[in-house]
């Protein structure tokens, strides 16, 4: 149908078809109020909107029938009246209704002018309500830190029951009972810490009224500002809104407009930003003298730096000096220190916490594929039709991929395929759930891959579009039935079951995590998923690989060089062209690869690196074996620490820089599917500190290298011109909203980010034969670890956000029910838990989620120092170290009630 | 030799309740000792007439006995089967003349009826699929799948001017062109027999006594539309009605009127049967489609339209029971035929359930446009009592009230739409002088405030205000501006309302409060019921 | 009839049975509770979780559409459900007045059950037996026509 015309309050307009009234009015800038209606619910059977609250309604004259805009298209010839007395005097009845049957304490309410029905209210003129008071029941007390219920305000508008059960799928609530009584209610009618609800926020920012609250909100009235920045948790790269009040961040809504969040968050984004206004954070640089920290001026504290750098690299050489970027930084930043690193200190010697924990991902797929990183978008991921998801669990790590994956499942139809040992928030959408043993996805991936290839399933054209494919084929034979399913403990059929879904479904995403990156074979099982994703045709069907390994920037680390073989953009620091492009930037940059993250620990630890400068890390805390870590750090001549806390790591070294948070300073941030969005300054750095690439440069400068840039969107600039997959990416400002850049087309499209069409796809020969058991009589438990929702990685900033910190600390141990009978172990109790390298004291939590003789603990407790007990154990290729699981021994010590120490890292 | 002649009991739902289970036994048995071998004993569904239950029917005679016992059955086998001397006592007597009335033909009740939906209820075994055949029934089915293109059943549906009985007489040929002309990989047509009007048992008694009928004209419009799969969603709480209907569509699959390739005609067609738990408001399309997914019946916008985007997504078409119940009779008898029948836009007949204030209570089938004061004085004997009418609610709790002053009402879509009334589903409550009318519309309303679904504001807190009002209004506690509160309500209501429920609850307060509103003042302003009917006002007699 | 008592334990591998029984896919829930309610009287709470998994959907959701049905139970019932019409021609004809009497007379409100486990009360909005209104359902039998003798008589009987 062609555009054609419509008469909206007197005016003759254009329209298009399946344009609702509403969305026409609103172009139009007519203002008709709205509370039920939210764009990015997309209710069932197709409505635009559910149209419940009714108060949208507008006349149409022709027909003579009120209808409501949200929900209704306009159709040729249409005569709508948005304001005719008519209407007017209904939506004026319809409000006092509501009203009639809300309590009448908008003083009081927290939700004050952010509330909708109070806005819509006060713009009628309606003072009195003249009806009859019918009070609505609430009698539900919710006791968590965070959101509070109270109904009785609540008009059933059902938008936390669509936004529960539409975009991020956890179902907690839903419409109970019906008529007057009808509210919306957890499953049970319990309060919701007692339900499937995950805290994310997503519901409390939607409500139109004071029904959802924050339950412990930092400040009780109106924000004043309304800041557009990044999350700086996980590598989703959630937009979100800052909402600032007298320097103060005192709440965090989503932000509205991002296409690819849709209005949801996590518990962390919603409820974790706190810690920005702690008050452990470093105000002041500090020197150690002594056994002690001495505050400093930056002055004094660039002076010892400046002096030790230059002593280390004139007496030991500058292969002696190393540096941790951050996969918590900004690319800027990342750029800058990479920068730092080569020509100032002139040594390839850098890395980033994401090699630290999990480049295979980063890496691996480049050979067979043309890819770094993710192939697609998160966007692109909900339109698959079948999804296999390999050791991670992204409902706990990466919510926004969760949410995805589930309303793929549950609204697109889309097929799960799950291998996971654990039992998972996923395990109950995957319409196949694969349980190996721990450590075998390599030869479970090896078996699909026969059995595809063993059913004729692959695509027809593979061998004359791939490299490799007959000799794969070949080296599938010994993985047979009957070797297979005794390796890995899956039952043969539902192996074939599961390559059956996932080839023969239509287009196909591989989503993996640290359950097989962090084995000893991850590389290898990496190559593995590669191959699966090769066979079905990664050309004809775009297959997507997603990773999952990411904070917040990991991704823009590693694309930014801060590796040590790779300039920014994945040009080899080996090669001399692209060396070149650089070098007339910045002056000469050394040629030989630096070393890896841990490979840089081990050299301190034998005396060939002498000083570091770690910034915005903490591998004290979350480095497997951190008694030997700390002691590797303890034995530099010269540490110096840039970060927001005095981590673990912090304590050790020489120089503490106090750095600005993600919230004071400018940016951008890499998702883990290539969006690059906006960070903007909200809230000034607390005491003296500054922001990274302040430090950065005001170093160089102060060593003798001037870096000839005043803002981070110089740096930006610079990245646009000569990293070419960050092409333009210097055109945005950050002052412009994140929406409006996009729709610029300032940022390069996500949908065709990292393609390399120019390369031949090869398959990968990866065996493994024997199954790796590592529990022995001595130490029968398997010990997996693995992301908690409430907290992020090391937990230094979420344990120092007071709601999160309140909800859930105290570190604990899932054991499974069986083994948990064996012990004599009931929940709550103190557990010992010793692997051959430490031991720590966890409580006890009995879950039915666990194949026997499996524990799983969480890494992210601030009190968890479960990396103790891992020893160090590198992936061969990628030299990343294995943390994903240890053998260990478990001893009761204690009933509960004893509670755990709440410390911070 | 004396003809053979068949007994038969009443075996619907009213009847049972007067325990003609028992007579039916005992007959059987009764027949058996005498050994009457030209005697059949047979049962039908509802007659209609459940009032006079048990009843029990001697064909080809056409003798009709009422308020049948148990204990009657040793004489009725006795006398009238084995002597041939029919029981007088039994027979139906003319309330207005006291006179015995012996054969089915000559009672007034039925005398004004034309019977075209319920043509075989009473009349054949609904158990029996041939009785059905012999009635004439799956003739239509045969000819339009062997004879007519899908778009040649639509044109003589659309010729007919059949209209929808569901409630809202949407013409049904239309309904199905829409159907039709929908592309899909998959159509579903789906019969409504969810009748949750209180006061309305029509579609019960149909399916209880003619379910082959339902089913044939399913068939038919699955036919027409293009779909290979039908539903009957129909209520729990009429278990003999779904008990039938499964006998009945399992004889359909074994005589091969049902499954793959209907008498050889090439096309598929399967039922399923839905049954709700207990929900007023799934009659409406969208929360009937919600139901049958097994979620909660809460009515969504529409467009998109059930015939674009229906049950599973696909486009769906959904009649009422009597509608699909008219389609064969109009096939076989033709479009003219029926078209001839009822009065200009109203083509066809009206099924009604008269009750309330009435003599013969009942269900009265009459053409299209027949008066009020036909149904209820000619076919309904008038009122008990020697009471005055006073008014009559049509269209059950989204109907409204015809004052007694407008008898020659002729009873179709649009002047009862012109009253102030509806169609609806067809439930038809005499009043008379004692019944209050405040009352009336305070009962209404609790029914449609107790079955909201409570999606949508003005309908959800809507019905509870103006409940609470009309409540306190018959306790005599009513306020000054308790009227034009509530009209203003009630048309924020029916005007802003999601659905049909909402749109059309307010109908019988709007109504009563246009005829009637003295009544409203008398109870808020003298604190008085003037039907002396509302308790807290009642006057010490 | 012997409807299964009300502090049976609830045999949850027969309800993972129904479910699968019914399909095992969302489309069936209601038929998965009507069978369940059909077998155990009413839908055992516990049970919410066990059909949710069944059927891949959320337990708020089960809960969602058992609230919404005035058919469906959540506790169990007496041995013998007296259900009084509520239809229109039941209440023109004293229906109202044949609720309160059995409230009185067994002693419980509309939708409760007897201490003992005897009896419920309920009401359901019409059962299409206008014609003999006021009706009562007792168990699956109706019986029309009824007035206050009639129920008076049930009651003394102890067959309501
Ligand atoms: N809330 C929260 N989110 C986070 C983080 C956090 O700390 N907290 N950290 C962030 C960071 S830094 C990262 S790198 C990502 C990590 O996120 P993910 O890559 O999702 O890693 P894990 O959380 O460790 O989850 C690993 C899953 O693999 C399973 N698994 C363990 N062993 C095996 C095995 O042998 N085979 C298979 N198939 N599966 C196995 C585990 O049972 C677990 O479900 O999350 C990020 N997101
Ligand atoms: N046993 C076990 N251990 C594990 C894992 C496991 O699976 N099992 N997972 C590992 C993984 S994947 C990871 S990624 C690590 C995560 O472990 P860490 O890398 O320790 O993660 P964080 O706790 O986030 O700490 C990063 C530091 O960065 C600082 N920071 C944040 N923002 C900024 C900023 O803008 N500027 C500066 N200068 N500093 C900033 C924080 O204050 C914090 O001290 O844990 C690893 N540890
Ligand atoms: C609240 C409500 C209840 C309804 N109940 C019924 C019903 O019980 N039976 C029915 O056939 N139609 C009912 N309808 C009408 C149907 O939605 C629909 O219009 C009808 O089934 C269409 O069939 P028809 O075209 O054959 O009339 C109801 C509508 C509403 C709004
Ligand atoms: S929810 Fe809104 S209308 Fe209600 S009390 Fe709070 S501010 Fe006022
Ligand atoms: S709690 Fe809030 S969002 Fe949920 S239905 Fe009520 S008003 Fe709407
Ligand atoms: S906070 Fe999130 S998970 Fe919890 S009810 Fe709201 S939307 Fe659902
Ligand atoms: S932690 Fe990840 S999922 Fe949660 S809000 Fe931040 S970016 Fe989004
Ligand atoms: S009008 Fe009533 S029944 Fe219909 S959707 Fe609204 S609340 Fe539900
Ligand atoms: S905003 Fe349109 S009905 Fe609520
Ligand atoms: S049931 Fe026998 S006449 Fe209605
Ligand atoms: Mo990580």
């Amino acid at each position: 149908m062609q555009e054609f015309t419509v008469t909206l309050n007197g005016r003759e307009v254009a329209a298009e078809p399946g344009m609702t009234i509403l969305e026409l009015a609103r172009r139009e800038g007519v203002h008709i109020p709205t509370i039920c209606h939210e764009p990015h619910l997309a209710p069932a059977g197709g409505c635009p909107s559910i149209s419940s609250c009714r108060v949208c309604i507008v006349e149409e004259e022709r027909s003579g029938n009120l209808i409501t805009s949200c929900g209704a298209f306009v159709t040729p010839g249409m005569v709508i009246n948005t304001a005719s007395q008519r209407v007017l005097e209904r939506r004026r009845t319809i409000v006092e209704l509501m009203l009639a049957s809300h309590p009448d304490s908008c003083m009081v309410c927290l939700k004050g002018n952010r509330c909708q029905l109070r806005q819509v209210a006060a713009d009628m003129g309606i003072g009195l309500v003249r009806f009859q008071r019918i009070p609505l029941m609430s009698t539900i007390t919710d006791a968590n830190p965070f959101i509070k219920r109270n109904l009785s305000k609540c008009i059933l508008c059902a938008k936390c029951i669509r936004a529960c059960q539409e975009l991020v799928i956890e179902g907690a609530v839903d419409y109970y009972r019906r008529g007057f009584v009808a509210r919306p209610a957890t499953a049970g009618d319990t309060p919701l810490e007692e339900s499937e609800c995950t805290f994310c926020g997503t519901c409390v920012a939607m409500c139109p009224t004071g029904a959802l609250m924050e339950a412990e909100p930092l400040y009780r009235g109106t924000a004043g500002t309304s800041v557009p920045t990044t999350c700086p948790f996980c590598g989703c790269g959630c937009t979100v809104r800052l909402k600032v009040k007298e320097g103060r961040v005192v709440r965090v809504i989503p932000n509205n407009d991002d296409p690819v969040t849709r209005g949801t968050l996590c518990v962390k984004g919603s409820y974790g930003f706190d810690f920005i206004q702690s008050r452990d954070r470093l105000t002041t640089p500090l020197i150690k003298v002594d056994d002690h920290f001495e505050a400093a001026s930056w002055e004094e504290a660039f002076n010892v730096i400046t002096a030790e750098f230059k002593r280390i690299k004139s007496r030991y050489g500058s292969n002696s000096l190393a540096v941790f970027g951050s996969s918590k930084c900004t690319n800027e930043e990342n750029y800058l220190l990479q920068r730092f690193a080569r020509c100032v200190l002139g040594t390839n010697n850098i890395d980033n916490g994401s090699r630290l924990y999990g480049t295979p991902g980063l890496t691996s797929c480049d050979p067979a594929s043309g890819f770094f990183g993710a192939t697609n978008s998160l966007t692109a991921m909900e339109k698959a039709d079948v999804i296999l998801v390999v050791g991670a669990d992204p409902t706990v790590s990466a919510p926004l991929v969760g949410y995805t994956i589930k309303r793929a499942v549950r609204c697109m139809d889309a097929k799960l395929v799950l291998i996971d040992p654990r039992e998972t928030r996923l395990s109950m959408f995957a319409e196949t759930w694969l349980r190996p043993k721990v450590g075998t996805d390599l030869i479970l991936l090896n078996g699909m891959a026969k059995a595809i290839i063993d059913e004729g399933l692959h695509d027809a054209e593979i061998s004359e579009e791939t490299i490799d494919f007959k000799a794969f084929a070949k080296s599938l034979s010994a993985y047979t039935a009957a070797f297979v399913e005794k390796a890995t403990g899956v039952p043969y059929t539902e192996i074939v079951k599961a390559a059956r879904e996932y080839a023969t479904s239509g287009k196909a995403a591989i989503v993996y995590g640290h359950g097989i990156t962090q084995h000893v074979n991850g590389t290898d099982a990496i190559k593995a998923l590669t191959n699966l994703a090769l066979l079905t045709g990664s050309r004809s069907k775009g297959t997507c690989i997603y990773p999952l390994q990411k904070e917040n920037n990991a991704q823009g680390a590693c694309d930014m060089g801060a590796l040590p073989d790779f300039l920014p953009g994945y040009q080899q620091v080996s090669d001399l062209k692209s060396r070149r492009t650089f070098e007339d930037y910045w002056g000469i940059i050394p040629a030989a690869a630096g070393l890896t993250a841990f490979e840089m620990i081990k050299g301190a630890k034998a005396g060939t690196i002498k000083g570091m400068y770690i910034v915005g890390e903490n591998p004290a805390a979350s480095f497997p074996n951190s008694k030997f870590v700390s002691e590797a750090l303890s034995s530099l001549n010269f540490l110096v620490v840039q970060d927001l806390f005095m981590t673990r790591t912090a304590k050790l070294s020489n120089v503490v820089l106090p750095a600005a948070s993600f919230a004071e300073k400018e940016g951008t941030f890499t998702s883990f599917d290539g969006r690059v969005n906006w960070l903007t300054k909200a809230v000034q750095p607390p005491g003296q500190s500054i922001p990274d690439w302040d430090i950065v440069i005001k170093l160089a400068a102060r060593m003798g290298h001037a870096m000839f840039y005043s803002s981070p969107r110089e740096v930006r600039e610079e990245i646009g011109k000569l990293v070419p997959l960050y092409k333009g990416i210097g055109y945005g400002s950050p002052e412009e909203p994140l929406d409006q850049v996009r729709a610029k087309g300032g940022f390069r499209s996500p949908l065709v980010y990292r393609k390399r069409p120019d390369r031949i796809p090869s398959f990968y020969l990866v065996h493994m034969t024997a199954t790796p058991d590592r529990t022995n009589g001595e130490y029968p438990f398997l010990l997996l670890t693995g992301s908690n929702l409430y907290h992020f990685a090391g937990g230094t900033r979420t344990s120092r956000a007071p709601r999160l910190r309140k909800y859930s600390l105290d570190a604990f141990v899932d054991i499974g029910e069986a083994d948990a009978e064996k012990l004599e172990v009931s929940e709550g109790d103190r557990l010992r838990i010793a692997s051959s390298t430490s031991e720590i004291v966890a409580t006890a939590r009995i879950s039915d989620t666990l194949p026997e003789r499996v524990v799983f603990m969480p890494f992210a407790l601030a009190c968890n120092p479960v990396s103790q007990l891992l020893d160090i154990i590198l992936d061969l290729e990628r030299k990343t170290p294995i943390v994903k699981c240890v053998s260990v021994k478990i001893e009761r010590i204690g009933s509960h009630g004893q509670a755990g120490s709440k410390q911070s890292n | 030799m004396q003809n053979r002649s068949t007994i038969f009991v009443c075996q619907g739902t009213g009847c049972l309740s007067s325990k003609s289970g028992l007579v039916y036994e005992e007959l059987k048995a009764e027949v058996a000792k005498l050994g009457l071998s030209n005697v059949d004993v047979d049962f039908t569904g509802c007659h209609g007439f459940c009032e006079k239950g048990g009843i029990v029917v001697v064909e080809p005679e056409g003798i009709f006995y009422t308020h049948v016992k148990v204990e009657d059955v040793p004489e009725i086998a006795g006398s009238h089967l084995k002597d041939g001397k029919p029981v007088e006592r039994l027979f139906y007597h003319d309330p207005a003349t006291g006179k015995a009335v012996s054969y089915y033909r000559d009672i007034n009740f039925y005398k004004k009826q034309r019977r075209v939906i319920l043509y075989n209820c009473g009349h054949i075994n609904p158990e029996k699929i041939d009785h059905y055949i012999a009635a004439g029934g799956y003739r239509a089915l045969n000819k339009v799948l062997l004879e007519m293109a899908p778009q040649q059943v639509i044109d003589e549906i659309k010729k007919s001017g059949l209209r929808g009985r569901g409630g809202a007489g949407f013409p049904t040929g239309r309904k199905w062109e829409f159907g039709r002309n929908t592309y899909s990989d998959k159509k579903y047509v789906v019969c409504n027999a969810d009748e949750g009007d209180p006061g309305a048992f029509m579609d019960r008694s149909v399916l209880e006594a003619d379910p082959h009928a339902a089913i044939e004209g399913l068939i038919i419009a699955g036919y027409a539309i293009g779909a290979n799969d039908g539903y009957f969603y129909i209520r729990a709480e009429y278990p003999l009605a779904v008990k039938r209907l499964y006998i009945a569509i399992e004889q359909a699959r074994e005589r091969g009127l049902l499954g793959k390739n209907i008498l050889g005609s090439g096309f598929d067609f399967e039922i399923h049967m839905k049954e709700g738990a207990g929900a007023f408001v799934c009659g409406e399309e969208t929360a009937l489609i919600a139901s049958i997914q097994s979620q909660r019946g809460m009515p969504r916008p529409r467009p998109p339209y059930p015939a674009q985007s229906g049950l599973f997504g696909k486009p769906t078409t959904i009649n009422n029971v009597k509608t699909l119940a008219s389609v064969p009779r109009i096939i076989d008898r033709g479009a003219d035929w029926f078209a001839g029948i009822g009065s200009e836009k109203s083509k066809g007949t009206t099924v009604l359930a008269l009750s309330g204030k009435i003599l013969n209570s009942g269900l009265v089938e009459v053409p299209m446009g027949t008066s009020l004061s036909t149904i209820i004085f000619d076919i309904g004997g008038g009122i008990p009592d020697g009471k005055r009418l006073k008014a009559v609610q049509t269209g059950g709790p989204s109907g409204g009230c015809i004052p007694a002053r407008f008898p020659d009402t002729p009873v179709d879509y649009e002047t009862l739409t012109l009253l102030g009334s509806i169609m609806g589903s067809g439930g038809m409550v005499v009043m008379d002088e004692t019944t209050c009318m405040v009352e009336v519309a305070r009962y209404f309303l609790s029914f449609t405030q107790a079955e909201s679904c409570g999606k949508c504001v003005p309908c959800r807190l809507g019905t509870k205000q103006m409940l609470e009002i009309l409540t306190r209004i018959t306790k005599g506690k009513g306020k000054e501006n308790d009227i034009a509160t509530l009209y203003e309500i009630a048309r924020t209501v029916k005007e802003c309302s999601l659905c049909g429920l909402g749109q059309t609850c307010p109908n019988p307060v709007l109504s009563t409060l246009s005829y009637f509103r003295d009544e409203y003042e008398a109870h808020i302003k003298k604190k008085k019921c003037p039907a002396n009917q509302c308790r807290p006002l009642r006057r010490k007699v | 009839m012997d409807k299964p008592a009300a502090s049976k334990v609830i045999n949850m591998e027969r309800i993972r049975e129904i479910v699968m029984e019914c399909g095992g896919h969302k489309w069936a829930l209601i038929p998965v509770i009507q069978k369940i309610q059909n077998e155990f009287g009413y839908i055992p709470p516990e049970a919410i979780h066990v059909i949710a998994i069944g059927l891949k959907i959320f337990p708020s959701q089960v809960q969602g559409v058992i609230s919404f049905y005035a058919q469906f139970y959540t506790k169990p019932r007496g041995r013998q459900v007296i259900t009084v019409c509520r239809g229109t021609a039941c209440h023109v004809r004293g229906g109202e007045s044949l609720l309160e009497m059995l409230e009185n007379g067994l002693g419980i409100k509309e939708g409760e059950t007897t201490a003992d486990m005897e009896y419920s009360l309920e009401t359901v909005a019409c059962i299409g037996v206008c014609a003999l209104a006021p009706n009562v359902v007792i168990g699956k039998e109706v019986y029309g026509k009824m007035d206050t003798q009639k129920i008076e008589q049930l009651l003394k009987k102890g067959e309501a």
